[in-house]
């Protein structure tokens, strides 16, 4: 579902991401793991078509994101690590604007707008604006718009930040939910411990270089995640 | 003032100086510095000032005549005080708000080891810079005519020094008190959008009122300048003193056998040192004013800028959801944002309000228009009235900058349109029909009012329909032209983008020059030749725009497209 191949990504003189080349089939949630700036979010922000980069390639469902981007983006939802939102319109609003978009029509959009603010426990907070709402519902309100249209990527930057416990598990539940029908989930993370019970697969990344990847058993062997990341990281630095 | 005061207030000042100079500076997309903008930054700054320094010394001289003339120099200082005051009051008063009470890092020095009081003297001292450059762009040109009117004598000039510290003083702390007591307001008043917009209406149509009728007000003041004096002098007691203290050009008989009557003013140029003691009073008021409300202040500041008011919840009744296609949704989107800001509408909103006013103009004087014209112009072979009914309403919507900051009001929610399916030119055209979409209801109204009041013909009145519409397209897109090329997404606050940023000064300058230029060349020939006839005026205005909006377009789906994906 996703597939980049030998992306390089430059700020300025700064290389953000080094040749990096992942596959995430339909089906899978991969955790992308990586300590601060080692390069997750420029790769995952390159993947939905917000970054422009200078080579190789990213593939959603077969499709070029350089080619046609707006058919790739058909496909995918993203969320940004800290979503900011049209805080001037309420939260029905906002999660209708983006139904607009995806053309959901209105049945399709009511239920499944309605089945995930259940859900997430924000169904009688839809009316208020979103400036009143805290860090934790916009996130929510955020996940829901991610999910409602049913795309086969769901590209996700540090999703659990701000969630309480119970949000935390109901997303999770919602992301393997998602991978049964077919979706393909690809989530950065700081928590190995979430990474290492909900992903099939993961990666770790490092000073923008891809420093492992494989199934979840291959990477961590006999150990826990903690100490793989741990000693990589070392032996990279 | 301690050290920790001192470091807040050069915090703040350079903070603000430098996120000033940055947002009118400008950046590419690729975020490079737009050199341009420190020169033309230095020309506005200078214009301005020295606009408003000339004005004032033009005025003061020609009151401050008036006054020496009638023999009640003492009142020039007062006058001068006063409105050097309500001047500095008008500027300041909003900012009062954001700089005390609303400062984003308030929360955050207030967690470390810091006074409260501490906190809110350093903003005040900050307020009181900002009002002292503000009061002093009147005053200072009011001492200078002063000196070249009446003289001074050293403790006349020690007066007038004083007055340039005190004045600012009393500002500081009148609006520091206003902006509490507008806070509290606004925040018991359920729809206070509304409540902002009319009361920024209200001091709009006050403002064009007084600017309108000042030629008038003016020549009332200097006809009445005797009786106002008498008048101030009987009711005004320490404007009075303060006057004595800081004027030469009127000695009372005596002092003591106050009040004096009309009679007994005179004008002899003397001064006694016992008349400057009449600058204690409004000192002692303006320490004692000020020290009141600092106290008030302080003692409350940590409630003032904790409080949150509890927002009646709105309660959610699950409704059928309605489908709208894309253009029409992200369409919505903008309308929503432009009018969820007050701010926002009363910046960009000024088409609208001057489409109106030049409606009621006609719906009122309409009469006098249509004897005027044919009388000013008696070559012109074809009726004026469309061309200039229609040039004026053009020329108003190009006061429409509500598209130039809409590129970089999308800052951090940039992500929901890069990252969903929409193609650029969706979101181009939706932020671009904005305009028309806040100009229309007044030019319909001005178009209405025009066909009855000034017998149009069809073909008029077509124009004056159509060339307001093209005019506020060619403005919207332009808008969204130079955004592209100019956005700024480093802001914390939107006012900042709405008011001060490059692409929104640029974006008006270049609509009114590119307005200006159809209806020099269609009037012009209109009014001077006899085979010129109004069909051949209208066609070269709507050739004009429509081919500027083409090119725009153009300049959209080629350039703009690629900027948008940089961004």
């Amino acid at each position: 579902m996703l597939k980049i191949e030998h992306l390089t990504k430059r700020y300025g003189d700064k290389l953000a991401v080094d040749d990096l080349s992942i596959e995430i089939k339909s089906g899978e949630i991969y955790g992308f793991i990586g300590h601060n700036g080692a390069g997750k979010t420029t790769t995952i922000k390159c993947s939905c078509g917000l970054l422009e980069f200078e080579s190789g390639e990213i593939y959603v469902d077969g499709i070029s994101i350089k080619d046609d981007p707006i058919e790739c983006k058909r496909r995918l939802s993203y969320l940004p690590d800290n979503p900011d939102l049209y805080d001037f319109m309420p939260g029905i609003k906002y999660l209708n604007f983006v139904a607009d978009i995806y053309g959901m029509e209105v049945e399709e959009r009511d239920k499944q707008i309605h089945k995930l603010a259940d859900m997430f426990g924000i169904t009688k907070d839809l009316a208020q604006p979103i400036n009143s709402y805290s860090h934790g519902m916009k996130q929510k309100l955020a996940l829901i718009s991610a999910f409602m249209h049913k795309p086969k990527l769901v590209l996700l930057d540090e999703p659990f930040v701000g969630l309480d416990p119970v949000a935390a598990h109901r997303m999770k539940e919602e992301m393997k939910e998602a991978c049964k029908d077919g979706a393909a989930v690809f989530f950065s993370t700081h928590v190995l411990e979430v990474a290492e019970k909900l992903c099939d697969k993961i990666a770790i990344i490092s000073g923008g270089k891809l420093i492992a990847s494989g199934t979840t058993d291959e990477v961590r062997g006999n150990v826990s995640l903690e100490e793989v990341f741990l000693e990589l990281e070392e032996k990279n630095v | 003032m301690s050290n920790t005061v001192s470091e807040l207030v050069k915090i703040k000042i350079t903070g603000d100086i430098s996120s000033m100079i940055s947002f009118m500076r400008g950046r590419n997309a690729k975020g490079q510095s737009f050199n341009i903008g420190t020169a033309f930054i230095l020309a506005v700054v200078v214009i301005a000032f020295g606009f408003m320094m000339v004005f004032s010394f033009g005025i003061s001289t020609v009151v401050g005549f008036q006054m020496k003339e009638k023999g009640c120099g003492w009142l020039y200082f007062p006058m001068a005080f006063v409105a050097s005051g309500i001047f500095s009051f008008i500027g300041t008063v909003f900012a009062a708000q954001s700089y005390l009470y609303e400062a984003k890092d308030n929360e955050l020095l207030m967690s470390m080891p810091i006074k409260p009081a501490d906190i809110l003297l350093s903003r005040m001292i900050a307020l009181y810079l900002l009002n002292f450059i503000y009061a002093n762009m009147l005053f200072l040109p009011v001492g200078v005519a002063h000196g070249l009117l009446f003289g001074y004598s050293l403790l006349t000039f020690l007066g007038f020094v004083i007055s340039m510290f005190l004045i600012p003083l009393l500002v500081t702390a009148l609006s520091s008190i206003f902006g509490y007591l507008f806070g509290r307001l606004i925040k018991l008043i359920p729809s206070k959008n509304f409540l902002t917009v009319v009361l920024g209406l209200f001091t709009i149509l006050a403002l064009s009122f007084i600017t309108l009728n000042f030629g008038h007000i003016l020549q009332t003041l200097m006809n009445d300048i005797d009786k106002v004096a008498y008048w101030a002098q009987s009711n005004l007691h320490v404007l009075y003193w303060y006057g004595l203290a800081t004027n030469c050009y009127y000695t009372p008989v005596n002092l003591n056998n106050y009040p004096l009557t009309y009679n007994d003013i005179h004008f002899n140029g003397s001064y006694s040192p016992i008349n400057f003691v009449g600058i204690i009073p409004i000192t002692t008021i303006t320490a004692a004013v000020v020290y009141a409300v600092s106290i008030f202040l302080s003692r409350h500041f940590t409630g003032i800028v904790t409080r949150k008011t509890a927002m009646k919840k709105k309660k959610y009744v699950r409704k059928k959801l309605k489908k709208t296609n894309i253009q029409l949704a992200l369409i919505k989107k903008e309308v929503g944002y432009f009018f969820s800001m007050p701010a926002y509408v009363m910046n960009a909103g000024m088409s609208t309000i001057m489409a109106v006013l030049l409606g009621v103009g006609i719906l009122l004087r309409g009469s006098i228009i249509v004897e005027w014209l044919p009388r000013m112009f008696p070559d012109a072979s074809t009726n004026l009235i469309g061309l200039a009914v229609g040039s004026s309403l053009a020329l108003s919507c190009t006061l429409n900058d509500v598209t130039a900051p809409t590129i970089s009001l999308e800052g951090k929610t940039i992500w929901i349109l890069k990252s969903t399916p929409l193609g650029a030119m969706k979101v181009f055209f939706a932020k671009a029909l904005l305009a028309p979409i806040v100009c229309l209801p007044g030019v319909i109204f001005t178009a209405f009012a025009s066909a009855l009041t000034l017998k149009l013909k069809a073909a008029d009145i077509l124009f004056i329909i159509f060339i307001p519409i093209l005019a506020c397209l060619f403005s919207g897109f332009l808008g969204v032209c130079v955004n592209l090329k100019l956005p700024r997404f480093d802001w914390t606050n939107e006012i900042t983008v709405i008011k001060q940023s490059l692409s929104v000064i640029f974006t008006l300058l270049l609509s009114m020059f590119f307005t200006a230029i159809p209806f020099t060349l269609a009037i012009v020939p209109s009014a001077y030749l006899e085979d010129f006839s109004s069909v051949w005026a209208y066609g070269i205005c709507i050739v004009y725009f429509a081919a500027l909006v083409l090119l725009e377009i153009f300049f959209l789906s080629t350039d703009g497209k690629k900027i948008w994906n940089e961004l």
